[in-house]
């Protein structure tokens, strides 16, 4: 399975001053990564940024449940590179999530019809 | 599973009957136990906090700008780890090599911030016992800093290997990033759902 994050093993760091090749660097086998990782930390930002605004709870709760769920697809896609997998792989991951998912709403009638713990 | 039999030799390393390297398919099986594990943890956490009447605001018992800084530290690490792989795939071991290292740095930079941060919380009495959301938070977290702690101490036998006369296949050090990014990917559910919500 190759890997299209990956650049062609021809690429080679290119000869110069250091700064020269860290801007090639930069532009040529790291970029996807780095820009990956602008995405995570400026969504890291904007999850504390939205504590300090005061707004609904539940409201708030989906947003930084949302954010963070795509910040997780972000990993997994592309750092994991679950977006370029094989069918065997994707199953293997999607599958116990969705068994989990199912036993995790299978507990939701205690929550809804049974009696409240204490805090 | 068994490698292709009529394969040569020097294939037999990587031709598999699935297709997928030995390593990385022992690896996403291992991971989906642990999907499965941490889904566990959250569910009861979710629904131990639904089902409670009243829920401390986290923000007033945690320090969430040091929460927010490991969140940044890990997501670092991942990049390096990342880049670490490249690395090895272009079968350049000493640049590998000392993104490994630096991954490894990071992650006991972060298990080092969340030790002082137990520390001070414990000093101002949210200890695993104070509270529900104390038994949850001291639960999660530790279980999260114990596989972060495997991943470094696997991170720094990777690297010592890819120093050494034998270095590691990409492969094997891509199998090591699977792990690494999993950890990174349930922090940030973590840091989310625990330490904001």
């Amino acid at each position: 399975m190759t890997d299209p994050i990956t650049p062609p093993a021809a690429w080679a760091p290119p000869q110069g001053a250091l700064g020269d090749r860290l801007k090639a660097w930069v532009r040529g086998p790291a970029r996807k990564y780095l820009a990956i990782f602008g995405w995570l930390l400026l969504l890291t930002l904007i999850e504390v940024g939205a504590t300090f605004f005061s707004m609904p709870k539940k409201t708030l709760a989906a947003f930084l449940i949302g954010t963070a769920l795509v910040k997780a697809l972000l990993v997994a896609l592309y750092f994991m590179h679950l977006r370029h997998e094989v069918r065997l792989i994707l199953a293997i991951v999607v599958l116990p999530m969705l068994i989990a998912v199912l036993f995790f709403f299978g507990l939701f009638p205690d929550i809804v019809v049974g009696p409240r713990a204490a805090p | 599973m068994s490698t292709v039999a009529h394969a040569p030799a020097h294939e037999q390393l990587h031709r598999t009957a699935t297709g997928v390297d030995n390593h990385k398919l022992g690896m996403w099986l291992f991971l989906a136990s642990e999907v499965m594990f941490f889904t566990g943890l959250i569910g009861s956490y979710v629904v131990l906090r639904l089902g409670s009447k009243e829920w401390p605001d986290p923000s007033s018992i945690l320090g969430v700008n040091v929460l927010a800084l490991n969140t940044f530290i890990l997501i670092t690490s991942s990049v390096t780890m990342a880049l670490g792989h490249q690395a090895s795939e272009q079968g350049d071991h000493r640049k590998a090599a000392s993104l490994l290292a630096v991954t490894a740095g990071l992650g006991l930079t972060f298990l080092t911030i969340k030790l002082l941060d137990y520390r001070h919380l414990v000093h101002e009495g949210f200890t695993i016992t104070s509270s529900l959301f104390g038994s949850c938070y001291y639960l999660l977290t530790g279980f999260h800093g114990c596989h972060v702690l495997g991943g470094v101490v696997a991170l720094l036998v990777l690297m010592a290997r890819a120093r050494g006369k034998n270095p590691p296949k990409p492969a094997a050090v891509e199998s090591m990033g699977l792990y690494w990014h999993f950890v990174d990917l349930v922090w940030i559910v973590l840091f989310a759902i625990l330490c904001l919500v």
